[in-house]
């Protein structure tokens, strides 16, 4: 069963902001959503070793320098700019 | 003489033969756009950008340079696919006024090949559903009918495609969300194998799923559009270096000697009657024109869909994560901090299924959950690729529904996410193991609305896939 303080929780992992009502209806959608996940737990995966689900790199490409954006290409679209840099609130007091 | 409706192929040939311009075809298509201004298949429209391109190429055929197939083909690309110096939304609130600096791979491919694209496709935010419903800014009908839905979330590209709004238009596939749309709307969508098509510059959503792919009107289209999109891309470290092969020497006009494998489990519970017997009718077809049929069984298929929710939740989560209205994005102007800059810009910016994705992606990834959802659904995947490489044992390609129903009627299912997510039990199978797959219109229910075929095939067996298809698809244009 998925709690109110659950999605509360997972709200601020996920760095949302929601009403009360909004919240009630995660409570709803999730619960039936996590319910149908559970049938996962009917398939037999106990011959399945560990090391066949981590994710495997294929061949890494050589750490070379190469031509990238531009700085003012990479700054285009930023709401706030400064200094030909990203703009944010002050983080350090 | 209205040139739209026609296949790329056929156009080719006139613009070879000197029976229509580039221009002419891109003016014709344009005026589509404008007449059809209420199915909302496009976000925009670039006009001086495709009449550009399109005198470009007129020239080039005045010059009587040999061109590819592609080149002067008025065509539309998903929102979520970056060209350079126009917008990128994915139907997003959160990305309304974000210009591409730089174009995806497969957009150069396309403008190597002189595509002329002449707009972008409405979708669901992020290509997160299966309706347009979940597009911030409209949702597309079906252009057959327009109280019901396009499906998604290509849902722009395929309405466009089957609206004539273009020859053709390149989405992105998921769990299906070019091929249910494709269904939907009665066009050929294609998903090709996991890597075989570049994703740099292509908004992630799920990247260990996510594959780009074109939604043509015919088979021969589709191969057509996969020469020029598939190729090795060392921009990107999931890029198959599998051999670049010529799709269009795929067609053998035959399918004998070919196993069509038929699968009970996508034949169950919930399927729509008149959609079972149009795909039975195929199987009847295929048998037919000398094709043997093998009855099949795969216990934990549909399990497929439970795992792509746990799978591709969790990876959207992560993905959508880089969205904090910093770097770009729209941004609030009145935060008190940058945790509250965060907060609410991702709040304002996203919508709802965004959001209810980002929950659920979090919470399966979240302490204490992680081992039971997504290790689980990682194990689950493993056991699905297990049955599909038995089967494949046996046949050559599956032959399955696309979707258990033909379009239903638009805010019929948005309030039930679980309902909407069913729409794609069976193309999200074909996401979890990394094949390839084809939607092929296989005739309309008594709604007058189009019926979608699915043809698996074994990884990069692109090929085969395009020649069954194919067999089929020709016969139906000859009725």
């Amino acid at each position: 069963m998925i709690t109110e303080k659950d999605v509360r929780h997972v709200a601020k992992l996920s760095k949302l902001e929601f009403t009360d009502e909004e919240i009630e209806n995660f409570v709803k959608d999730m619960d039936s959503i996590v319910e149908y996940v559970n049938t996962l737990e009917k398939v037999d995966t106990s011959n399945v070793k560990e090391d066949d689900v981590k994710i495997k790199l294929s061949e890494l490409r050589k750490d070379e320098v190469k031509n990238s954006l531009s700085q003012q290409d990479a700054i285009l679209n930023a709401p706030k700019k400064q200094n030909g840099g990203f703009s944010v609130p002050q983080v350090v007091e | 003489m209205d040139y739209t409706k026609l296949s790329i192929l056929e156009v080719a040939k006139l613009l070879r033969e000197k029976k229509v311009t580039s221009e002419e075809l891109t003016k014709q298509v344009l005026e589509n756009i404008k007449q059809k201004e209420n199915l909302h298949a496009l976000n925009f429209v670039c006009e001086e950008y495709a009449l550009n391109k399109a005198k470009e190429v007129d020239k080039l055929f005045s010059e009587n340079k040999e061109l590819p197939l592609l080149a002067g083909i008025p065509i539309t690309i998903k929102d979520n696919i970056n060209i350079k110096g126009l917008k990128t939304t994915c139907s997003s609130k959160f990305l309304s006024n974000f210009v591409a600096p730089y174009s995806a791979t497969i957009i150069e491919n396309l403008e190597k090949n002189y595509a002329v694209i002449v707009g972008k496709n409405n979708m669901d935010e992020f290509a997160m559903g299966s309706s347009t419903e979940n597009s911030a800014f409209f949702t597309t009908p079906n252009p057959h009918n327009t109280e019901y839905v396009s499906g998604g979330s290509s849902g722009g590209s395929a309405c466009a495609v089957a609206a004539n709004l273009g020859f053709a238009s390149v989405g992105t596939d998921t769990g299906g969300s070019v091929r249910q749309p494709a269904s939907l709307c009665g066009v050929v969508g294609l998903k090709p194998t996991y890597g075989l098509v570049s994703r740099y510059g292509i908004v992630a959503f799920a990247s260990s799923l996510d594959q780009a792919g074109p939604l043509t009107k015919t088979v021969k289209d589709s191969a057509l559009m996969l020469n020029v999109l598939s190729g090795y891309d060392e921009k990107e470290e999931t890029s198959s270096k599998h051999i670049k092969e010529d799709y269009m020497q795929s067609f053998k006009g035959n399918v004998k000697g070919i196993k069509i494998g038929i699968v009970k489990e996508f034949f169950g519970e919930g399927l729509n009657e008149e959609v079972k017997n149009a795909i039975l009718k195929v199987k009847d077809f295929y048998e037919s024109k000398g094709a043997e049929i093998v009855e099949l069984s795969m216990p934990f298929v549909l399990s497929a869909l439970a795992c792509y929710y746990v799978l591709s939740s969790a990876e959207a989560a992560s993905n959508l994560s880089r969205f904090d209205g910093v770097k770009y994005g729209v941004s609030v102007s009145d935060a008190k901090n940058i945790n509250d800059l965060y907060l609410k810009n991702r709040s304002q910016g996203f919508g709802k299924e965004v959001k209810r994705r980002i929950m659920l992606g979090n919470y399966v990834l979240s302490s204490g959950y992680y081992d039971a959802y997504y290790k689980k659904a990682k194990k689950v995947q493993r056991k699905l690729v297990e049955e599909f490489n038995e089967v494949f044992e046996k046949c050559d390609v599956l032959l399955t529904p696309t979707s258990p129903s033909t379009a239903f009627k638009i805010g019929e299912k948005s309030n039930n996410p679980l309902s909407m997510y069913l729409s794609d039990v069976y193309t999200v199978p074909v996401n979890i193991a990394e094949l390839p797959a084809i939607s092929v219109p296989c005739g309309v229910d008594s709604k007058g609305l189009p019926i979608g075929m699915q043809l698996i095939g074994k990884k990069f067996s692109e090929k085969t896939l395009f020649n069954v298809a194919d067999v089929y698809d020709s016969s139906r244009e000859e009725k």
